[in-house]
């Protein structure tokens, strides 16, 4: 702490005051200081002083005090900025319980924005931005089955945004979450330390139970493009651009050849390609949108521009054929097949980029 | 047919040395590139400023000649959203025109983030310029880091030093490391520090604090903590002429710290020399001749230079310059010259080499770049791409095709890929080695488009 004390005071600054600093101000900014760097500077230097002033420069009163000011605080900052454009960002995603083989997958992308991109390059920024997205994969599996009616029945659904801002933010990794008590207290907080406007713009979820029947299982494959540190964890990243695909997979012995090895690695590294393939490229849908004469046939010509995965070439699995005939090869040469189904089909994906205008 | 024409349309020189016909191959090339604008050289009023709206390429009204007079330096301002950026360079005008009696440029005159062009490049940035007493600035201001970078990568407003601001009622922000990290990373290597909003504080034990800790911050991120100077005053005091010993004087103070602290760039002029081989001719009892246009330094007839670059490296010495079919005893930056080589063979010499100051570059291979690529609505890729692609590069006159890989842990790299619009480090490799240092541009292409531009960041080999 001293060691930023320790440097003489500069002529220049002061040179301007012609007050020569009374006693209990030197201690005081001793103490500033000490606020500051216990909180990494989230704390800032008027707010700081404003504590001790408020507590007679009792230090651990002060820390009290700023903890309780902070809702108050950031409820005001956050009613400042609240009009201000937020085109920067993160796209964040959780995966969780994909370790069991035959047990329930959740998984959740969220779309947290900001102002600058200095502020979604900050470590606070990226660590709320996962903390949100876990403690999304977490409660929309848990909250009741059906209070987001969708008429597609997607897997992957938009989630409400006001059911995440009431939920209390669990963190993605062993530390300390980014914030005590619900989401939206969180993004209050770090609006009061960083200053820009922060909205959580949207969030994608899996609601519904995912468990593996003896002949069909889902499997995720994840992606994110862009990430600025090294991820803290492989099941949740954040980053500029982010895809989930779910992939579906019909055969009559599943929980035998899941058992295996050899299919395991297979089968995630195709899951991995083909979240790359959707994020890479500009992927809006799985099939084309004219349906080709026979629903059943594999789409065999790809296409450079198209942003239907059965018809982009599948160039994160460097093959020179499309996606879709890739799958078909895949189940085929595993012997993988159900009555009326394809073997493995991807059954649903989003793919998000920061700031995109969002389709109607 | 076209030749002989335009052979004629010159009109016949002065007989200088016999070689002028046998020169006027290149040197009708020469003579239509050598046409360049006449640059004006009324002396400037002692302080001025001037702004064009977004842009330097809309045409200066009656206020003034662009003058060469002094020094040019690019610089910008970095700092939080409510810190006063733009207050500041408003106030910075303002105080400057006071000065100079010239036009001042008001707050909500200077657009946030209009866009712009650069290569083709889409970038996000704000231009103001003023003029101090010993010097010329361009003032940029970017929305973001990306659009920094891509500054600094295509060139379009290179910065050589920058303003970071910070207000005095906050003090540096969890995101200030984040300014000081792009200020590093796009080769700045002096900042000034403006502490604004002064004015509404009033203790000075918190500004020293303020201070303390910017100066601690500036240290660990390598900057010169000790000696940077630290202005601390209100632009908006300056901008409403209110207590001038915080606004006006203080600007003054500021403006100054920016002239003596922040180190100009070399001047193209003053650089060694370098001409790019466009062109190779052999003149029958003169030798052989190389063209080209001086990209920097000045050279003189009889001069040693080196040749460098595809596999062949080697010392010869310029025996003749020529220019517009005359010979002259000096060449500098921006002539289209003819090189006269001594003893040296034609196929010695190709398009794609260069000739320097003896020493001055080296023949690369290997090197790392920051590397821009472009989005498919600036014309380049749709489509990512992985470790190991190989598009050309175009460096000066020469095209090579060039190895792209992550740096780090190969076993990680085969899941990484680049995506168009990205910024990206990248290990480079090519086919054959090219001249090349630290700050050189290239662009990447393939298939005839234009898929990326990049600045060398490290030379391996």
């Amino acid at each position: 702490m001293l060691s930023l004390l320790r440097q003489p005071l500069r002529a220049s600054s002061t040179r301007l005051f012609s007050t020569s600093p009374v006693h209990f101000q030197v201690s005081r900014a001793k103490l500033v200081a000490e606020i500051r760097r216990r909180t990494d500077n989230e704390v800032s230097i008027s707010k700081a002083r404003d504590a001790l002033a408020a507590t007679g420069d009792d230090i651990e009163a002060a820390f009290e005090w700023l903890q309780k000011d902070l809702a108050a605080s950031g409820a005001k900052k956050a009613a400042k900025v609240a009009d201000r454009a937020t085109s920067e960002g993160m796209v964040s995603m959780a995966i969780l319980g994909e370790s069991s083989n035959l047990g329930p997958v959740r998984a959740a992308i969220v779309e947290l924005n900001c102002e600058t991109d200095f502020v979604a390059r900050n470590a606070l920024f990226g660590k709320l931005a996962c903390d949100i997205a876990h403690t999304a994969a977490t409660i929309a599996a848990a909250s009741p089955k059906n209070p987001f009616e969708d008429p597609q029945r997607r897997l992957l659904r938009e989630v409400p945004i006001d059911l995440i801002n009431d939920a209390l933010l669990l963190s993605h990794s062993q530390s300390p979450p980014s914030g005590l008590g619900s989401v939206s207290s969180a993004i209050r907080d770090i609006i009061a330390k960083v200053g820009e406007n922060i909205t959580l713009r949207r969030v994608a979820a899996i609601v519904e139970d995912t468990s593996s029947t003896p002949t069909a299982s889902l499997r995720l494959g994840h992606y994110v493009h862009g990430a600025i540190a090294s991820e803290p964890s492989s099941h949740t990243q954040a980053g500029r651009v982010g895809g989930i695909v779910a992939l579906g997979m019909c055969a009559h012995d599943l929980p035998l050849r899941l058992a295996t090895e050899k299919f395991n690695t297979d089968l995630s590294q195709l899951t991995r390609a083909l979240a790359r393939q959707t994020v890479g490229f500009e992927t809006r849908s799985i099939r084309p949108s004219s349906p080709p004469a026979d629903p059943a046939a594999v789409i065999e010509t790809t296409d450079a521009e198209s942003t239907a995965l059965y018809e982009q070439q599948f160039v994160m699995n460097q093959s020179s054929h499309t996606v879709h005939k890739e799958l078909r090869t895949w189940a085929e040469s595993r012997e993988l097949r159900a009555e009326d189904h394809a073997g493995v089909d991807v059954v649903d994906f989003v793919r998000w980029k920061v700031g995109e205008a969002i389709e109607a | 047919m076209l030749r002989a024409q335009a052979i004629r349309a010159i009109p016949r020189q002065a007989p200088v040395a016999g070689s002028a016909r046998a020169f006027s191959r290149f040197a009708l090339a020469n003579a239509a590139r050598n046409a360049r604008p006449v640059v004006s050289n009324v002396p400037a009023l002692p302080l001025r400023t001037r702004f064009h709206a977004g842009s330097y390429r809309c045409y200066a009204e009656a206020a003034g000649k662009f003058s060469r007079a002094k020094p040019h330096m690019n610089i910008g301002t970095i700092g939080h959203v409510d810190h006063g950026k733009t207050t500041l360079t408003a106030a910075i005008t303002k105080v400057l025109a006071e000065e100079g009696g010239s036009k001042f440029v008001d707050y909500n005159q200077i657009d946030k983030a209009p866009e712009e062009k650069a290569r083709g490049i889409t970038i996000n940035s704000s231009h103001v310029e003023y003029e101090t007493a010993s010097r010329h600035y361009g003032h940029i201001d970017c929305p973001g880091h990306a659009d920094y970078i891509k500054n600094m990568i295509t060139g379009a407003a290179q910065m050589d030093g920058a303003i970071i601001v910070v207000s005095a009622t906050d003090g540096q922000m969890p995101q200030t490391r984040e300014h000081l990290l792009l200020a590093r990373q796009v080769g700045i290597k002096k900042l000034v520090v403006f502490i604004n909003k002064v004015d509404t504080i009033d203790d000075p034990e918190m500004l020293e604090l303020v201070e303390m800790e910017m100066r601690d911050l500036l240290s660990t991120y390598n900057f010169d903590g000790d000696n940077t100077p630290i202005i601390m005053g209100s632009a908006l005091s300056a901008l409403e002429d209110k207590r001038p010993e915080l606004g006006k004087e203080k600007i003054k103070e500021l403006v100054a710290a920016c002239d003596d602290w922040l180190e100009l760039p070399p001047r193209d002029l003053e650089k060694p020399f370098l001409m790019p081989v466009e062109d190779v001719f052999s003149i029958s009892g003169r030798g052989t001749v190389a063209t080209g246009r001086v990209e920097r330094g000045t050279i003189t007839k009889g001069s040693e230079v080196e040749i460098v670059g595809l596999g062949s490296t080697f010392k010869t010495t310029l025996t003749g310059i020529e220019m517009f079919h005359k010979e002259l005893d000096r060449g500098e930056a921006g002539d289209n010259m003819g090189a006269l080589l001594r003893g040296v063979k034609r196929e010695q010499v190709r398009r794609g080499q260069v000739i320097v100051a003896p020493g001055s570059i080296k023949s690369v291979k290997k090197f790392q770049a920051a590397v821009y690529v472009l989005t498919k609505e600036e014309g380049g890729r749709f489509t990512p791409f992985m470790n190991n692609y190989r598009p050309q590069l175009f460096v000066r006159t020469s095209d090579v095709t060039v190895g792209l890989t992550f740096p780090g842990d190969p076993a990680e790299s085969a899941d990484k890929m680049v995506m168009p619009g990205d910024n990206v480090e990248l290990d480079c490799e090519l086919v054959h080695d090219v001249a090349l240092e630290i700050g050189s541009r290239f662009t990447l292409r393939e298939g005839g488009k234009t898929i990326g531009t990049g600045l060398v960041t490290k030379i391996v080999e």
